[in-house]
């Protein structure tokens, strides 16, 4: 019997290898950042004694590199589900590798080698006033870095958009709004939709992010040209929470997809799921004043919209989600692997995750918790506990041989269960950090903060440990993949 | 209809009229004036030369393929428009136009040989992919250019005020905006664009 994504028969082998070779790059670069990530606790928990230009260099490659790969694991989640519906092209799918793997050499470059240490979010005037810590030079090579990642991503929008285009006849029509506007009951499936919704608000963030990555290179080697900062700044932001959330909105098809087979139970697209995903298309890109509550020159009205939004924003699509999973999952008899286990989890990490995440948009809120540790705490939660389990169960089901038997071995439970238990406790140290006004970003603690610093460098060695057990049991499979 | 002669003739006529455009942009009274101030010269004597160039090229080989299913001629031809675009944006290249005379017969040669001609020959040999990554980035780079210009404390080209500058930088960021509307609207609804341009086309006949 072969796995899934050997009975693939649509797509061709260079495309299965680019994939498992955009799984493999990410699970390498996600240890890697996530050992990085334990040494800036640690660094803050002075369990060990890290310099502080290298906290900041590591804490720009952690920011940096966690986002990026974020990005392409769940672009692989995307492109191998969307991949049965339209037919994309596997050149680009490898141009965008190559591109991105250009980015991380040059972002690696500048960071190592060019001392940049500005923050992965290279908020103007920092790259360009560095105090001779780093030179312009190596600010601009980050900012080309980024910029060669979001030329791979354009790229792979621009294929994915043009194949819907052809297929469905307009976005319009692969968001479903004949449907929901019209009588048709010709619905699309739930990845083309969650799809077309990525494409449409990461090529906007893109756009975005280019814009601003050209602004900041022009006033890099031209400085008598100097960029209004709080404008700079929001587009940033602007540019950054859109990645991010296009992430989430990717990785989340591997649970529409998978779940269902574990079940049989199809993931039914209605008018309201529909709703929902155009809902949040609009809102994602409505609730980013949320990011500038704080700037002294943004209008009330403005604020509002950020703070409202952001109520209602991604609530439509996980409402949906989690309440689909449930109700496929439900009295259903599932027998459950390690995959199904790490999707269930995912839908737990990135509902829960949300909550603090709204409690910091609410405008009175975020007066006292702006900056604090509870912003890494809300991230961290639907990220950690959301986004990559969604990435890592994608990626064992499509490498997993079909059997009768889905069950889950000792240490297929020990890794689940410690990892969700030290994501937890890991969240929960910088959410009460936050609470107790930790600003994040900072290198040295008081001493009274360090008592949770040190238990959250115990959670994230926990982490590593258990991702380590689940990132090998994929490498365990893939030389027989790819020799196939 | 139309007889083949008439054609001809008409192909002619069009050619005629081109060649004295071409002249009146560049050597009359007029071009004076598009000159005078940078937004006329940005935005209406630079797109004039490339279309010139376009509808030109279009004339004189108005069925040219390239014989072979590869589209690298295509891209090549896009590849050296876009760099010769890229040179032309440079505000120091616009001074020496209006500094030197043989730099301003080079703009009057370039633009329309350089940008119109190859993208008429090469913009619908690409791929769609690529003409939508050019389309982006082009839309990406008037924002960036009518930030610039807006911003900028600095003339950036010595031989206009500051004020035409600034303004040069709002016309900027509205075209892209409208650009970026346009385009998105054909995504949205590719067949009902085509429809509404096709019913307006025969009902004003
Ligand atoms: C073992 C896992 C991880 C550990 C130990 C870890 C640790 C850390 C630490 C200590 C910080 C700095 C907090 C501060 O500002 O005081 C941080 C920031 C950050 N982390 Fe993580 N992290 C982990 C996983 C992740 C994941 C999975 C993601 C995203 C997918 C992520 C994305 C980020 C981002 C974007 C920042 C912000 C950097 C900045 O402020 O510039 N991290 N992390």
């Amino acid at each position: 019997m072969n796995t899934p994504i050997q009975s693939r028969k649509d797509i061709t082998p260079a495309a299965k290898n680019t994939l498992l070779i955009y799984l493999s790059t990410t699970l390498a670069v996600l240890l890697l950042m996530m050992v990085f990530g334990a040494v800036l606790r640690a660094g803050q928990a002075q369990i060990i004694n890290l310099d502080l230009t290298l906290f900041y260099k590591l804490m720009t490659l952690h920011g940096a590199g966690m986002v990026g790969i974020s990005g392409l694991g769940s672009a692989a989640v995307m492109w191998y589900f969307l991949s049965k519906y339209i037919k994309l092209s596997t050149g680009i799918l490898i141009a965008n590798l190559v591109f991105f793997l250009l980015g991380v050499v040059l972002i690696l470059g500048a960071i190592l080698i060019g001392d940049f240490a500005a923050g992965w979010t290279f908020l103007y005037p920092l790259p360009v006033k560095s105090m001779n810590i780093w030179s312009i030079e190596s600010a601009a090579t980050y900012l080309f870095g980024l910029l060669f990642i979001g030329v791979g991503f354009l790229l792979l929008y621009l294929d994915i958009g043009l194949a819907l285009i052809k297929s469905y006849g307009g976005l319009s029509r692969s968001l479903g709004w004949h449907c929901l506007f019209g009588n048709s009951k010709e619905f699309p499936p739930a990845t083309v939709v969650a799809s077309t919704m990525v494409l449409i608000i990461n090529t906007l963030g893109i756009l975005v992010g280019a814009v601003v990555l050209i602004i900041s290179l022009i006033n890099a080697f031209y400085p008598a040209f100097q960029p209004d900062a709080l404008l700079v700044k929001s587009l940033i932001f602007f540019f950054g929470h859109v990645f991010i959330n296009a992430a989430i909105y990717m990785a989340v098809i591997a649970v529409y997809e998978i779940l269902p087979t574990y079940t049989n139970r199809p993931w039914k697209v209605n008018k309201i799921f529909l709703a929902a995903w155009s809902f949040s298309t609009l809102m994602v890109l409505a609730v980013v004043p949320h990011h500038m509550l704080m700037d002294f020159n943004v209008p009330t009205w403005l604020a509002t919209i950020g703070q409202i939004g952001s109520y209602i924003s991604g609530i439509p699509v996980l409402i949906i989600t989690v309440y689909g999973a449930l109700t496929i999952v439900y009295k259903s008899g599932i027998r459950w692997d390690l995959a199904a286990g790490l999707l269930f989890m995912s839908m737990y990490g990135w509902a829960s995750g949300v909550i603090p995440a709204i409690v910091d948009a609410t405008i009175h809120v975020n007066t006292v918790m702006h900056n604090t540790q509870w912003v890494p705490g809300h991230f961290h939660f639907y990220l950690l506990l959301g986004v990559l389990p969604m990435i890592f169960g994608f990626m064992l089901h499509i490498t997993k041989k079909p059997s009768n038997e889905n069950t889950m071995n000792n240490s297929d439970k020990a890794s689940l269960f410690i990892y969700l238990f030290a994501g937890v406790g890991f969240v929960m140290a910088f959410l009460y950090s936050g609470k107790n006004s930790v600003p994040r970003r900072w290198g040295v603690h008081l001493d009274e903060w360090l008592a949770t610093d040190q238990v959250a460098t115990v959670f994230a060695v926990l982490i590593i440990i258990a991702f380590f057990v689940i990132a090998s049991k994929f490498f365990l499979r893939l030389p027989n993949l790819l020799r196939h | 209809m139309f007889s083949n002669r008439d054609v001809r003739f008409y192909n002619h006529v069009n050619l005629v009229l081109l060649f004295i455009a071409w002249i009146t942009i560049c050597f009359s009274p007029i071009s004076t004036w598009l000159e005078s101030d940078i937004r006329l010269h940005m935005l209406v004597q630079l797109p004039a030369l490339v279309l010139l160039g376009y509808f030109l090229c279009k004339q004189l080989v108005p069925n040219w393929t390239v014989n072979s299913t590869s589209k690298q001629p295509g891209a090549a031809s896009v590849v050296l428009a876009l760099f010769v675009t890229i040179y032309w944006m440079i505000p120091k290249s616009l001074d020496a136009a209006l500094t030197y005379e043989i730099h301003s017969y080079i703009k009057y040669l370039s633009i329309p040989l350089l940008i119109g001609v190859p993208l008429a020959l090469g913009w619908h040999q690409v791929g769609s992919i690529f003409r939508g990554f050019v389309i982006i980035e082009l839309i990406a780079m008037l924002l960036r250019l009518g930030w610039l210009y807006r911003d900028s404390p600095i003339r950036l080209c010595s031989n206009y005020g500051l004020y035409e500058q600034n303004s040069l930088g709002n016309y900027f960021l509205i075209i892209a905006i409208t650009c970026s509307v346009y385009y998105s609207f054909k995504c949205f609804y590719p067949k009902n664009l085509r429809l509404t341009l096709k019913t307006k086309v025969t009902s004003s006949k």
